[in-house]
């Protein structure tokens, strides 16, 4: 196990973190890995090994996910995507906003934010 | 809110949503009868439109760098989806905020002027109105009633108002209400409806038949009625046909179709023929369920055996498996993208 702090991740782990930013996004929309590998013309393990941060991704194969995605490629390069303003202001137009949609209201105000650079 | 502005918020939504029906021409001839899609309408206005379990709302409408959306709690079931996912298109339409709705929107009648609106902001209730017009237009009731052959009569029965909320693609309580906007019932009778469990119902058909899944299931009673008609249903839906066969004459509905379409036959039987009607035509009786997604055209055949196509009746349903309960950007957003090189 690394016992690098979060949040500090050397250049060794920007495969992983890349990798995981793609699961999240691939997720996030509702598609399997075997739809993505296909689209690519990949081996349906390419995908996984990518997301793993086990495999490097070419420019194109990501310029083609970020596309498929509906994200900027920045979103997944970048540091820190950016983060859109906080919804707690729908916290008044709703009784009780559990923490839990809140939370499912931010991921989905971040979606709309990147996939209006994407 | 005062009775004045609550009328002028109500007339608001409703020109929206009759205005938006005619920009997507759902209001033309041959989808005046069918159930307004929602989905698909929200599609077209370029939203991204998401489905995601959530906890206590339903929805929310919201809006990012001019990247409108609109997010849906899988966790309801299909009739309050779509009712959620129209009150939601209604915000985005009359350009209201960002908004978060939970069941509150549920718990209000469309039209019913009473105190309890009076706290409702007048931007909930346009887009209730707009959620109410919009999926359920008057053109659609009188159609659906006129191919079906009600009168207002018949929807003093529970069964007639849950077949048609199927139709509609409404919930029971979004038919009632509807019915009573258009005034084809009454608030006496709309109150009395309401008190009905669509559950007893949808139990009442199968004959001792389980139900799979009773709050998210439905029943379609379909006949010949139904000729042409759009069957968007939900996976775990059961189908009851009852279709009249002229026995007498030697035809005999045959249900191959059924098979090849993907559907199960659970039970298959004839109606008994009322004494002294010997020779006349029976009620065959069929209960399928589909065994995986529906998206086919199906043309179910009455002929004679032994010369089917000899003047053969025949029964089109346009059948459709709606995948409510699968979480992910709507399905067409999600594969649109897929497709392209």
């Amino acid at each position: 196990m690394s016992t690098q702090p979060l949040g500090f991740a050397g250049p060794a782990d920007e495969g992983q973190v890349l990798g995981a930013r793609l699961k999240e996004a691939r997720e996030y929309i509702g598609l399997k890995q075997e739809q993505v590998a296909t689209h690519l013309g990949i081996p349906r393990t390419g995908v996984s090994d990518i997301e793993k941060g086990k495999r490097s991704v070419s420019a194109i194969e990501l310029k083609k996910l970020a596309h498929l995605y509906q994200r900027p490629v920045q979103f997944f390069t970048g540091d820190e995507p950016a983060v859109p303003a906080d919804v707690a202001f729908l916290a008044r137009t709703a009784s009780a906003l559990s923490d839990g949609d809140r939370q499912e209201l931010q991921r989905f105000a971040e979606f709309l934010q990147a996939k209006s650079k994407g | 809110m005062t009775r004045q502005q609550d009328r002028i918020s109500i007339l608001r939504g409703m020109k929206a949503a009759l205005g938006l029906l005619h920009d997507l021409g759902l209001d033309r001839e041959g989808k005046r009868v069918q159930r307004v899609d929602v989905f698909d309408s929200i599609d077209r206005t370029g939203a991204a439109l998401m489905f995601k379990p959530m906890e206590k709302l339903l929805g929310a409408f919201m809006k990012q760098s001019g990247m409108a959306g609109i997010i849906l709690n899988t966790e309801r079931p299909l009739g309050m989806q779509r009712f959620t996912a129209a009150h939601e298109l209604g915000h985005l339409i009359l350009q209201h905020d960002p908004h978060a709705d939970d069941d509150g929107i549920l718990r209000r009648g469309p039209i019913a002027d009473g105190r309890a609106f009076r706290l409702v902001p007048p931007e909930e209730r346009e887009a209730d109105a707009f959620a109410s017009y919009f999926l359920l237009p008057p053109h659609l009731i009188a159609a659906q009633m006129e191919v079906q052959g009600w009168g207002p009569e018949h929807f003093s029965s529970p069964e007639n108002v849950y077949q048609a909320s199927l139709r509609f693609g409404t919930s029971f309580s979004g038919a009632v209400y509807g019915l009573e906007r258009e005034k084809v019932i009454g608030a006496g009778l709309r109150q009395q409806l309401l008190k009905t469990r669509p559950q007893s119902l949808k139990l009442g058909l199968l004959d001792g038949q389980p139900l799979p899944n009773p709050r998210r299931s439905d029943v379609w009673h379909l006949t010949e009625k139904d000729e042409g008609a759009v069957v968007e249903a939900g996976r775990d839906d059961l189908f009851l046909l009852r279709l009249r066969e002229d026995t007498g004459a030697g035809y005999v509905w045959t249900f191959d179709e059924l098979w090849d379409a993907g559907f199960v036959i659970l039970k298959d039987g004839r109606e008994p023929v009322p004494e002294g009607q010997i020779g006349a035509p029976t009620v065959r009786r069929i209960l399928a369920q589909a065994e995986r997604p529906l998206a086919e055209t199906l043309r179910l055949k009455e002929c004679r055996p032994w010369d089917p196509e000899d003047d053969p009746h025949t029964l089109t349903l346009h059948c459709r498996t709606a995948t409510s309960d699968e979480a992910g950007l709507f399905e067409r957003q999600r594969l649109e993208r897929l497709a392209a090189p």
